[in-house]
């Protein structure tokens, strides 16, 4: 993670709680896949998997977003069972977890083989997505870039209208 | 499977001489009484295939502790056990032969049946993959230890799943299970991801601690009137540049030359031009011209000030010396006079003193003349006239008048004299006066003639110098004056530019700060970070992998775990019953689990489903575990590389009808292995001989000695 883009998630960590920081987190990702061309995407702020997204060739991802500071992140069976029945329409499940530290980055992993629980963000691993992480990540850096000032003053509100402006799907009640 | 064939001992613990065994039936005795030489016979077979490994606590068999393999009475020690296996099912025979060095080392020969003989690590390595077994396996599934097979039953879950996996031929699965279990690839993968965290915090403390330094240095630049835009490389350098022609601008007003100074291209080398910019700002302040003739001012001020003091000091010291010797000399023409009288006095009362002296004189000759015998003491002896008393008298006028009148005049001239001393004293004075007025007087000149060579002028007696100095000094303050003004313009000229380089390291300080930060982004960039996040990649897919594997080996070695208990539970339960005929047990279940970690976990309930151990006798107990030991044995399903096993007094703690049906199912056993019973129970020793239906060795050991070592006859 650049040290610009550590410093600015440092101080919306600092101000929003865990929880909001998260969800912030989750809404600069998707707008990273809208940036990154991903022509359908739906950003869910309550309930279901957190994300979808869809390219045009077909490429289809329902992702679910974790956020910590710590070593480790808890996938529960929820997110397994809502990420599983996405699969029938052809989306690969995605768990995107972002570490806040100055040395880290979000880890894409394919969700479908990994066990529910506490789970150690270094056992995820073997199941990145290294081309999607690739692909995505200089887009979400961008999308914090752009939105930092805007999102430090208004918050969740300040992102959900540009992922409306950007015709991204906002489902946030 | 391997099958003994034959064992031949020497010097091996009871043995001295050298004895030999041969094992050609399936069912072999060795019977006699206690301590002669049984037990060392079958430690014999276990010392040769393991050789070190069967010595010592390790082995969790307390006697084994402090072992020793050399027989005491042979010196040298000369120990040698041969044994020789063949294959039951190919024929194939091998010889091993362990000769013992020392109490760590020994020498291991394997001849193999085409001949081929090996030694040494080669021999080992041989061994160990035709035996497949540890010795902790031998000991579980072959030899039938009482400490050993007792633990099946009473030591702790995890060593009775253990030592019956050994039984069941699993303990390949269980040691690789329990490898990756200590291989600890999870701590390990942690510990990996905790040790970069450590360093990445570490960066993190110093980066933090940078980040409040630069806060403040922003804070600074804004208050020195930088703006935003400024805080960058290009304002850095553009404040250089300006500095460069401030410099250059003030050396020409001062007429001084300015020291090479390049504006460097990049910020980084602009401590190099601060450095020579500090250098040059200070070399002006104290070398520009006007600073010099301050400088030479401050010093002409000061000489002349003490050219002042000094001739006011002199010319004090000069007017005091004169009024004194002003005075003095009015008071000598008094003092003289005064002087003249006294000496006029003195000669007079020394002349008065001399008369009065002869008279006296005169006075004591005539005492004298009186106080002689045969004297008329009544007549004068000066003028004969005749006086009463005359000797009295004369005594009493020379005391009365005589002494006390020249005691009189000597103390006038005592007062005359002490006058004329003083007097000559404070002319001595006068005369010292004098001679420092006149050296005041001389100093003065002296003074005089510095001042006029400082003055550059000459200083007459019509000069008054005190006001020329005056005069000189004020001349000097007000040229000071002036300069003062001009020196501190150019020093606050000089003041600004020193600010403007403050200005631009400012800018430097944010500039290397923010380069830190990038130098750590560029940490994330470096091929030894990628290799590192690559490492971690790999590691985590041998976790999981490993995982993966674990996971296979366990339901592999629970299925096989799982066929071998279904087979040989039936046995045992039927062994049990069969030896133990204890009536309040009916049915023994064994049954098999899989533990958290994966591993077989194995369990002996009663009929009624509980635990099976607590409740127990002694003779029960040993029952079970013989059942346990003997119903694996005789299973075809576990998978053992030996064809014998060898049981070393297992009546222990077991009654006569315990007895009677243990040797029922040694001889279903033999059907499956060949059974080396060792035995001082003479009821057990009948027992064996009369109901054991298979052909039979019997080796009887009759006596011991320390020389010879085991009496043995084969019977």
């Amino acid at each position: 993670m650049k040290t610009e883009i550590y410093d600015r998630l440092k101080k919306l960590h600092h101000k929003y709680r865990p929880q909001e920081f998260g969800k912030l987190c989750q809404k600069f990702l998707a707008i990273g896949f809208r940036m990154a061309g991903y022509s359908h995407v739906v950003e869910r702020g309550v309930q279901g998997v957190d994300i979808d997204a869809a390219a045009e060739d077909g490429e289809k991802y329902t992702i679910e977003v974790k956020t910590t500071v710590k070593r480790s992140v808890n996938f529960e069976q929820k997110d397994v069972d809502g990420l599983q029945k996405k699969k029938v329409d052809g989306y690969l499940g995605v768990l995107a977890v972002l570490r806040l530290d100055r040395f880290a980055n979000w880890i894409f992993a394919k969700a479908e083989t990994i066990k529910p629980g506490s789970l150690v963000i270094d056992s995820l691993r073997p199941y990145r997505l290294s081309e999607l992480e690739r692909c995505i990540c200089p887009f979400i850096d961008e999308a914090i870039n752009q939105h930092f000032e805007g999102t430090m003053r208004e918050g969740q509100g300040y992102l959900d209208n540009v992922l409306r402006q950007k015709g991204i799907e906002v489902s946030s009640s | 499977m391997m099958e003994l064939k034959t064992l031949k001992v020497r010097g091996f613990r009871a043995y001295t001489e050298e004895k030999e065994f041969t094992f050609d039936n399936h069912a072999i005795f060795l019977f006699g009484e206690n301590h002669r030489g049984k037990s060392s016979t079958l430690n014999a077979v276990e010392w040769c295939l393991f050789g070190n490994e069967c010595i010592g606590e390790k082995t969790l068999i307390p006697e084994r502790k402090y072992w020793e393999i050399p027989n005491r009475n042979i010196q040298p020690p000369n120990v040698l056990v041969e044994v020789e296996l063949r294959d039951k099912e190919t024929g194939d025979e091998l010889t091993i032969t362990r000769k013992w060095v020392s109490a760590r080392k020994d020498e291991l020969k394997v001849i193999l049946r085409d001949g081929e003989l090996l030694q040494g690590e080669e021999a080992q390595e041989k061994l160990a993959q035709l035996l497949k077994s540890s010795f902790r396996d031998f000991l579980t599934t072959v030899y039938q230890h009482q400490e050993a097979i007792r633990a099946i039953l009473t030591q702790d879950p995890r060593e009775r799943n253990e030592a019956i996996d050994r039984l069941l031929g699993l303990s390949d699965y269980r040691n690789i299970l329990r490898g990756i279990e200590m291989a600890k690839l999870g701590t390990e993968q942690k510990k990996m991801g905790g040790d970069f965290d450590n360093f990445a915090g570490a960066i993190d403390a110093v980066l933090r601690s940078r980040e409040n330094d630069l806060k403040d240095k922003r804070v600074k630049a804004v208050e020195k009137g930088l703006k935003e835009d400024r805080l960058c490389e290009k304002g850095a350098l553009g404040i250089a540049s300006e500095v460069k022609d401030q410099l250059l601008k003030f050396a020409s007003e001062v007429n001084l030359s300015l020291a090479e100074l390049q504006v460097p291209e990049q910020w980084r080398d602009l401590n190099g031009f601060q450095e020579i910019a500090d250098g040059e700002i200070k070399r002006f302040r104290s070398e520009m011209p006007d600073v010099k003739k301050q400088e030479d001012l401050f010093k002409r001020q000061a000489e002349i000030r003490a050219l002042k003091e000094k001739y006011e000091q002199k010319e004090n010291d000069w007017n005091s010396t004169k009024t004194k010797s002003d005075n003095m000399e009015k008071e000598s023409a008094k003092l003289q006079k005064e002087v003249k009288e006294l000496e006029k006095k003195i000669t007079e009362k020394q002349k008065e003193r001399s008369e009065m002296s002869t008279r006296g004189a005169v006075i004591t000759e005539a005492l004298n003349y009186l106080r002689l015998e045969g004297v008329d003491k009544n007549t004068c002896p000066v003028c004969e006239t005749e006086k009463p008393d005359l000797l009295y008298e004369l005594e009493k006028e020379r005391a009365e008048k005589y002494e006390k009148l020249v005691g009189a005049i000597q103390g006038q001239l005592d007062a005359f004299n002490n006058r004329r001393n003083e007097i000559n004293t404070w002319f001595e004075e006068y005369d010292s006066v004098k001679r420092s007025f006149e050296g005041a007087y001389k100093a003065i000149g002296q003074v005089k003639k510095e001042i006029g060579e400082a003055l550059g002028r000459e200083i007459t007696a019509e000069d008054d110098p005190d006001a020329i100095l005056s005069n000189a000094l004020k001349q000097v303050d007000k040229k000071l004056e002036e300069l003062e003004k001009a020196v501190k313009s150019k020093q606050e000229n000089l003041d600004e530019i020193a600010s403007s380089l403050g200005k631009m390291q400012l800018i430097v300080d944010i500039l290397s700060f923010e380069e830190k930060k990038r130098i750590v982004e560029q940490i994330q960039q470096s091929s030894e970070y990628l290799r590192l996040e690559e490492l971690k990649d790999q590691m985590a897919m041998l976790v999981d992998d490993i995982e993966k594997i674990k996971e296979a080996i366990s339901e592999a070695s629970h299925e096989a775990a799982e066929q071998r208990v279904t087979a040989a539970g039936r046995v045992i339960d039927n062994y049990f019953h069969r030896i133990a005929n204890n009536p309040s047990i009916s049915k023994i279940a064994f049954t098999l689990k899989v533990d958290s970690r994966g591993l077989n976990s194995y369990v002996f309930e009663d009929q009624n489903g509980r635990d099976l151990t607590p409740i127990l006798s002694q003779g029960d107990l040993n029952a079970l575990a013989l059942s346990i030991f003997l119903g694996m044995a005789g299973s075809k399903e576990t998978k053992q590389p030996f064809g014998f096993i060898i049981l070393d007094d297992p009546s222990q703690s077991l009654g006569s009808e315990h007895k009677e049906k243990l040797v029922e199912v040694f001889d279903e056993v033999l059907d499956e292995r060949m059974v080396i019973l060792s035995s001082m129970d003479k009821e057990l020793q009948d027992l064996a001989l009369s109901k054991i239906t298979k052909a039979k060795t019997k080796y009887v050991f009759a006596d011991w000695t320390q020389e010879q070592g085991p009496e043995v006859n084969k019977e």
